[in-house]
């Protein structure tokens, strides 16, 4: 079969609607007798269907490691009952499966043997022998195993949800830092939907810029493009090509510290973090080891690089510390000090120390860049149409931040951002700033933190059917109290600015709740609502200076704004105590703006003194916790 | 099982997991059906790989000559010469798979005959190359998506919001959404047409 195009029917043709029914899970049994009866004659459909359902899987492959489902609901495509309500009901259908098949319910009737759960469970076993197996090969020193079990998701760290009935991918880590990533041109390599999270066997390909991971374990990476690199298990990856810089802390890992039930479980469920290994584990930790073509680096306390060349071959170079360079069969194995490298050659298949040492080595990044203050819309933007809505998806619009250090993630590739336009003329981009090196892992453990930004309108845009230009938001107020809400329509434009402490990359129709959140973020993206409130429109015109501080257990925003209304103003509450929880504490700039322009510029987190308070009260706090 | 066998199963079934899920989710279109019976298939692969290797034999479903082992499925002796032979074995075992699953779940959902379910595994498997062309093209014509595009397929098919949450957010409703999917497939499929006849094109 040479030739690679497939005839397409037309759209509303019988065989297309036919198909598409089976894969929403609409197809009736008329329906599917009619369907046999197309493909049974007739080649050309068969290669329809099968390309087709074909394309249908690989979109489920690829958006198979954002599986989670919300706590409290069936998993969605386990209860089939209401899907057929949904294709016949543009009504609200909380219950109802997003892609769906049977039209019967079959969630009584699953028996545990044979059903999802069972067979997630045995795959999980499997995959945990598969991966032991393949490590123990391939990484004889490894004292322990590398694989997660399903405890290491992002279920596993919310409250009152249980992970047991959830099927999930393996998280081993963060994206912590972005810095002008250009993702391999490669049609093979697709790259991750969210930027998030780190799943086991996530590849990630650059064509250059920086890439920043933080394991769960605490190990900090940081890529460097071009390069190619495979997350593979808990404490390390196989770096095919290019370099990375790897750091092994002791102590830096604060967040799974055996406090607390959460924290407990989490350092008996995963494989034991290597810088911070709970006594109750039964296991060692795992050593972290960066795996090449040609060799095992394996880190002994330390900090250092690994360079792998198009050939293969391997350098690995110390900065501090020692690490252990072995050969991949076991064979040879060399200790490599502080200064010193060590270079595997696949031909010469031999190993040697490169004699020359260097207190500071300059071949490796090894410390991701600072961030620039951000400017997020550009201000020459007119694109609106007369009646003051926006008709289009500037999807192909893309705004490159400074040098890429704060990394809008709704843009693609990273570093750059898309503004779309949804509904009416409110329009969202976000702003990661999970790269700020004062605004990490450990963020939330280390509060009060205080964030703080500039607010500046544009000069481009729309005016309203009065002719005035856009106002600006300059005030803020509780939530349900008064008017205009945002969640309204408007009767002019204006601008709705969100600052959020919230994963939710998708949720760019965030005034439709509120304008601003706090949210909680543990360290697998997972979020816990945690406050929330409006701001209000004037019609003031200067800058707008907001701050938002976070303590232990409360909140407080304050914003004043310096143009002709000269306003102050600030709000504050109670927020539940989440304790010595991991906490990613990503943090997203949300705006949701006209496309006029806005500026949302010098976004700074700081980190205030912390709170003096004994630790074993917060230990207690988190051990009662449900 | 030695670890060189645990390497070699490793590499294999990494190479060729995608290809097996398709396979599975050309007669079982539904994710979690399909996820279900890939996790058994991928239990299955392990528990035989040494017998497979040590063997070295290959299922050959329908080649002149072939045996059955104790589970049914066919295979001949042959040395295992390239991927492609995995990808076969492994889809043997997976069409046996999706049958158990659907004798157990006793036909409650509304599928294809079993006849027309072999022609269209059967017309995949020789369509592979062809797939795997596409499957290429078809990354490239997912990135050209724009964001909302992307955004929708990416949350409707992960599964973690029904399609009532999503068409909330999406100011939208479930019908619109999923003929908004359906649109977004047919770009993709067209897109790839597209790519396709530019490669090519001299």
């Amino acid at each position: 079969m040479s030739r690679t195009t497939v005839e397409l029917p037309p759209i509303d043709s019988e065989l297309a609607t036919l198909v598409d029914a089976l894969c929403e899970g609409a197809i009736t049994p008329d329906d599917r007798d009619r369907l046999e009866a197309i493909l049974a004659g007739d080649r050309n459909a068969k290669l329809y269907y099968v390309a087709y359902l074909d394309l249908h899987a690989q979109v489920q492959w690829l958006t198979r490691g954002e599986d989670k489902w919300p706590a409290g609901e069936a998993a969605p495509m386990a209860c089939d009952s209401d899907a057929e309500s949904a294709r016949h009901g543009d009504g609200e259908q909380p219950g109802e499966p997003a892609i769906t098949i049977t039209p019967t319910s079959v969630c009584p009737s699953t028996p545990f043997v044979g059903g999802f759960v069972f067979s997630y469970m045995v795959a999980t076993v499997f995959m945990c022998l598969l991966l032991f197996g393949f490590w123990v090969y391939k990484i004889p020193s490894d004292r322990g195993s590398s694989v997660t079990t399903n405890d290491n998701s992002r279920e596993a760290t919310i409250p009152g949800k249980s992970s047991h009935d959830r099927p999930a991918m393996i998280f081993v880590g963060r994206i912590t830092g972005m810095a002008g990533v250009k993702w391999s041109a490669d049609p093979d390599y697709f790259p991750p939907f969210s930027y998030a999270s780190v799943s086991l066997g996530r590849k990630y390909k650059l064509d250059s810029g920086l890439l920043e991971i933080t394991y769960d374990s605490g190990a900090k990476v940081i890529l460097e493009g071009p390069c190619d690199f495979t997350a593979e298990s808990t404490a390390g990856g196989y770096l095919a090509l290019g370099k990375l810089a790897a750091k092994v802390d002791n102590g830096q890992w604060t967040v799974v510290s055996g406090q607390g039930s959460r924290s407990s479980s989490l350092a008996t469920s995963h494989s034991p973090p290597a810088t911070n290994h709970s006594p109750l584990s039964p296991l060692p930790p795992p050593l972290f080891s960066v795996r090449t073509p040609t060799a095992v680096v394996t880190d002994l306390g330390t900090e250092f690089g690994v360079e792998v060349d198009t050939t293969g071959d391997t350098l690995a170079q110390v900065f501090s510390g020692e690490v252990q360079v072995g050969m991949p069969d076991g064979g040879q194995v060399l200790l490599v000090s502080e200064g010193a490298s060590a270079r595997v050659s696949r031909a010469q298949s031999r190993m040697f120390i490169i004699e020359e040492k260097s207190s500071e080595p300059v071949l490796f990044t090894r410390r991701m860049p600072p961030p620039k203050p951000i400017m997020l819309f550009n201000d020459d933007f007119d694109e609106a149409t007369e009646d003051g809505r926006v008709g289009k998806c500037f999807s192909d619009w893309t705004y490159t931040f400074g040098d890429g250090r704060a990394s809008a993630i709704v843009g693609d590739p990273p570093g750059t951002a898309s503004l779309c336009c949804i509904a009416d003329y409110k329009s969202a981009a976000i702003v990661e700033l999970s790269s700020m090196p004062e605004y990490n892992f450990n963020a939330f453990l280390k509060r009060p933190t205080k964030i703080t930004f500039n607010i500046r309108s544009g000069s481009g845009g729309l005016r309203n059917p009065d002719g005035y230009p856009h106002r600006k938001w300059v005030g803020l107020r509780e939530a349900g109290i008064g008017d205009p809400h945002p969640s309204k329509p408007m009767s002019s434009p204006g601008f709705y600015v969100a600052l959020s402490l919230d994963g939710i990359h998708s949720a760019f129709n965030v005034a439709e709740e509120r304008s601003a959140y706090l949210v909680f973020v543990d360290l697998h993206g997972e979020k816990t609502f945690l406050a929330g409130w409006d701001w209000t429109s004037y019609d003031g015109d200067g800058p707008l200076t907001a701050t938002i501080t976070l303590t232990e257990d409360s909140y407080r925003v304050e914003f004043s704004e310096s143009g002709m209304k000269n306003m102050t103003g600030s709000l504050s509450g109670k927020l539940p105590s989440l304790g010595p929880a991991p906490a990613a504490a990503v943090v997203y700039c949300q705006g949701i703006v006209a496309p006029a322009g806005l500026s949302i510029e010098n976004i700074r987190v700081e980190r205030l003194p912390p709170i003096a308070r004994q630790t074993d009260e917060i230990v207690g706090k988190e051990e009662c916790r449900p | 099982m030695d670890s060189a066998q645990h390497e070699q199963f490793a590499r294999a079934f990494v190479q060729h997991q995608d290809r097996v899920y398709g396979y599975i989710v050309t007669m079982l279109p539904n994710r979690h059906d399909a996820e279900d019976v890939f996790q058994q298939t991928s239990l299955i692969l392990w528990q035989k790989w040494d017998q497979f290797d040590s063997a070295k034999v290959v299922e050959r479903a329908g080649s002149p000559g072939v045996k059955r082992d104790d589970e049914g499925v066919e295979k001949s002796a042959r040395p295992i010469d390239s991927s492609a032979d995995f990808l076969r074995w492994a889809c043997g075992i997976a069409r046996l798979e999706v049958r158990n699953f659907l004798r157990r779940r006793g036909r409650d959902r509304v599928v294809l005959s079993d006849r027309l379910m072999d022609e269209l595994a059967d017309m995949r498997v020789e369509a592979q190359p062809l797939l795997d062309e596409r499957r290429g093209l078809l990354a490239e014509c997912m990135k050209k998506l724009d964001f909302l595009a992307r955004e929708l397929m990416e949350r409707a098919y992960a599964g973690r919001e029904s399609i009532g949450v999503l068409a909330k957010q999406f100011r939208s409703t479930p019908n619109a959404l999923y003929l908004r999917m359906r649109k977004i497939r047919r770009e993709l499929m067209e897109c790839v047409n597209q790519e396709t006849g530019r490669e090519e094109s001299p």
